[in-house]
Parts: structure tokens; sequence; C-alpha cells
């Protein structure tokens, strides 16, 4: 039975790539790792690394309330594996505060980070 | 299952109600709706409200209200709470359970946080711990507008959608809500105001963003038996009524659109026995623009235009009340406001008032030949999901 022990466990990254699981039967990616899959209710999964490189596929900006408040870029990458076969939709925060270096389709990089998830904005 | 309809339908003046209690926001549009049903209140079997924030607030409104001593439900959904009432009194009636239900939301959005929708303390933690190694985590802590701004943004990237596409949306639904007597905003709102107000999350600014209002509203269903029985004039029916959940994040699909809510609209349509280009002909609907950029890729999800074809559907007019598919003719959520638990409810008795003529929306009637089919949509989110209701109405049985 399903719990809080016995949920799967396992550390969020190995290096700077997510450390997520795939599907065996419908070829879904899980991450973070999962008992089911939410597509299929499978239960045979195999590891899959995920990153650390990727493109930007959508992004927008917090409402500043003063003017030497931080302006934090925020969006949602399209991470791949190695082979590029598999990809992932994750959401973080950018390394920039110009909102001019971010563009859909830039390619970045996922930092290791203990907390949350950051992109290195990549020159082209 | 058994035939449902809809017989009466009360609404509250919607707005910030700080100074008023639950229940006095609560017992007029149950009391107006019982009225409007033209019923007598002891018909009344059981009761569902969704409220995010009003705990036990229902047993007092149905207290007050002469209609204690029935099972009261609260129900706790986010957004979708109101329509989830609704459907849990349509399935408690069609299931031959009752003949009579009263479905009620109501909300004060002082007392109703993320926080609570998601079920307060216990939520923050386990949010916390979720986040931590999840896709979600580092979102850029934008709240609900950041969402629908990334959704936004990729959909200009990938259709050419423009800026002024989306401001277009509240300048419709302004103007629509100056027929609203019970809107929260009923002053018109020009394209250039709305694109200069205050950036939220670029390219939403303020107006584009629902605001939080309190209000409450609150509708009776009945069987068709009890509907002969009782001789109801009118009834609206309940042709289908569907749901759907899904988990945000890591869904390849995600931007520009909401895979739950095309996947509820097929549901629902299939059940009702409709398609999407019916409504065209002779339908109308009241849908969750909970920001500007969610009612256009709504068109696109529901299966009303192709996808990146959103923006047609609003700047040709096709929307408008005098359009070929009139949306939320009641100015909606941008305008009429948004409290989480009496949303769903409140674009229910709009269908419901619009298909009958009521003289309650004579200012903004929808035209005769669009009132055969109508559609309600609300899309939650508690905590870090999405829920999404929908349900089919006809005049005919």
């Amino acid at each position: 039975m399903e719990s809080l022990i016995t949920r799967p466990k396992g550390p969020r990254l190995v290096g700077n790539k997510l450390n997520a699981i795939k599907c065996n039967t419908c070829g879904h990616i899980r991450y973070p790792a999962r008992t089911y899959c939410n597509k299929c209710q499978g239960t045979d999964f195999s590891s899959i690394l995920i990153g650390p490189k990727g493109v930007v596929a959508t992004y927008s900006t917090t409402y500043k309330k003063k003017l030497n408040d931080k302006q934090r870029i925020f969006g949602v990458v399209q991470l791949f594996t190695e082979d590029g076969e598999d990809s992932f939709i994750l959401s973080g925060t950018f390394d920039t505060e110009n909102y001019d270096d971010v563009k859909i389709g830039k390619k970045i990089e996922l930092l290791p980070n203990d907390k949350y998830n950051i992109f290195k904005i990549l020159e082209d | 299952m058994r035939n449902v309809a809809v017989i009466g339908a009360g609404v509250s003046p919607f707005g910030r109600l700080d100074a008023l209690l639950y229940q006095e926001i609560g017992r007029p549009p149950v009391n107006d709706a019982i009225e409007n049903a033209g019923i007598d209140r002891k018909l009344i079997q059981s009761c569902y409200y969704g409220t995010c924030g009003g705990v036990g607030v229902g047993h007092e409104i149905m207290s007050e209200t002469g209609l204690i001593g029935i099972p009261i439900t609260r129900v706790v959904n986010a957004c979708s709470s109101g329509s989830n009432a609704f459907r849990l009194a349509y399935m408690d009636i069609a299931s031959g359970m009752s003949d009579c239900v009263i479905a009620m939301g109501i909300e004060k959005m002082k007392n109703a946080s993320m926080a609570v929708v998601g079920g307060g303390t216990r939520f923050q933690i386990e949010a916390k711990a979720y986040s931590y190694g999840s896709p979600f985590s580092g979102g850029g802590g934008g709240g609900m507008p950041a969402g629908f701004a990334l959704m936004g943004r990729a959909h200009m990237k990938m259709f050419g959608t423009k800026r002024e596409d989306f401001a277009n949306i509240v300048v419709k639904s302004r103007k629509n809500a100056t027929k609203n007597h019970k809107a929260e905003f009923q002053t018109k709102m020009t394209i250039d105001e709305v694109l200069n107000d205050v950036m939220i999350n670029d390219p939403l600014t303020r107006s584009q963003c629902c605001p939080r209002t309190d209000g409450a509203a609150a509708v009776i269903l009945m069987s068709e038996d009890y509907v002969k029985e009782h001789h109801i004039d009118t009834p609206i029916w309940i042709k289908a009524s569907a749901m759907g959940s899904h988990l945000g994040g890591g869904d390849p699909s995600y931007p520009p659109g909401l895979s739950t809510d095309a996947d509820t609209a097929k549901k629902v349509f299939k059940m009702a026995g409709v398609e999407p280009k019916d409504f065209y002909e002779r339908g109308f609907g009241e849908c969750h623009d909970c920001f500007s950029v969610s009612e256009l890729v709504h068109y696109e999800d529901f299966g009303f235009c192709k996808k990146g074809e959103g923006a047609d559907m609003i700047n040709d007019g096709v929307v408008e009340i005098d359009g070929d598919l009139p949306i939320n003719p009641s100015g909606g959520l941008l305008s009429v406001g948004h409290p989480l638990g009496a949303t769903g409810t409140r674009q229910i008795a709009e269908v419901f008032w619009q298909m009958r003529k009521d003289k309650e929306v004579a200012k903004r009637q929808v035209p005769d030949e669009h009132l055969d089919l109508a559609f309600t949509h609300t899309l939650g989110q508690p905590g870090l999901g999405f829920t999404n209701v929908m349900h089919v109405f006809s005049r005919d049985l």
C-alpha cells in the first residue's frame, strides 16, 4: 500500500539532471518518481535522466511594487534527455534580471540547486 | 438517470462586501431563487453549497431561510466549488435520492486565500514539501496570474497573438457588464486603458485579471416528475454534467492551453449529444474568464475554433452578445467578479435567466435563436492541481 513511508525516494537531481522515471507501458515520464503512472496507471518504470540542457517554452516576470524590488523572471522550459528522445516541462526562475535576455526558444541549462529550479540562459 | 431541470435562481450584488456577514450576503439570493422558482420552500429536500472560506455558513443561511433539517453539504473545490455543488445537486436528483434541491455558492474573499482554498496550514506545509524537487519548484511566486501570463506569452509566440487581442476580451467583458447591475465593474474600458493599466505579469495588466469579489448565488433544481406535478413554468433542462482533473506541469501540451479543459468539453458535449458547432447555430455560454488569456484559450480548448484562432473569435465579434456564439453575456469573472464558491452558481443563474428570457437579464438578453443550448464552465486550482466542471443546458427535454 502506498504511504509516505513507501513512497519512492531518491535524489531530486543526479548532478544537474532530473532524476525521473519513464513508464515502460506507455512511455509517460514522471518527475519526481512515484509508484503509479498517472497516464496509464502502470507500475513498471525505467530510470531516466533529463537535462540539464533545454529551451525556453514560455516566460513572464513579476510585478515590481517598488523600484528597488528585484525583477524576478520566471518561466517554463523544456528539458531534453542526452539523446534528445524524451523531454520534460519544468517551471523555474531564470538567472537574469534583464527581461530582454529571455526569449522563447533560447537555449538554457538547469543549474544545480537544492531548493529551486534555476535556469541559466546560454549564449546562442 | 432521471431528467433534472433548473427552475429558479437568485444572485446577490457582487463586490467588496466587507461590512456584511455571510448570512446577509447569502440569505437574499436563496430567498430570491425560491421566489423565482415559484415553489413552496417545504419542497426543498437537500442543499449543497460551495465555499472555500465560509466554514458552516450554509447551515446558518439555510436556517435563516427556513430550510434547516435537510441534508446540507459543504463543497470545497477552489474556483469550481459552486459548479461542483450544482453537479452534486444534479446527481442527487438524477439518482432518485431527492426531487428538489438547492445549490448555493458564497464567498467572502477576505477569508479565502489560496492557503485556505488548499486546506489551510496543512496545505502550505505539503505544498512546500511537494515543490521540493517538483516541476513547480521556483515558479516565480507570481500566483494565479503568473500561470496564465506564461500561457499568454506562449500563445503570442506560437500563433502571433497580440496583446491587443487579449485586451479586447476585457473590452467586451466590460461592455456586457454595463448592462449587469449585479456586476462589480459596470463601466466600459477602452483597449488603451486596458493595455496601459498596471502590469501584473506580462502580458497581463491589472484589468485583465478578475477582481477578488464577495458574493453569493443560488439555484433550485427539480426532477422531471416534480416539474410536472408542480406545474413549473419554463424549466431549463440539464443535458450533461462533466468534471475533470489534472496535476499541472510536466505535460508538454500545457502551453498554451489546458488539456483537462479540452477533455472535459469533449465529455460534456458527448453526454449532451451536441458538437461545438451546434453552439454557433443555437447556443451561447458562460466560461471561466479568470484572466483575459484564459477566455481566449477556452475558445480553442472547447473546439469552437482551431488552436491559434482564438483571437479571431474576439476580434471578429463572434463572441459578442449579438455575435454568432455569445460568450459571457453577464460580463464574466473579469467584470462581474470572482467569489470562488459563488462563481459556478452565478454562471448557471445567468444561463437559466437568459434561456427563460427573465427580466433580470433583459438589458443583456442573448438573441432568441441562441437560446436553445447553453454551456457553463469553471476552472479551479485547488492547491497544485486543476479541476474543471462543465454543464450543458437545453430548453427542450
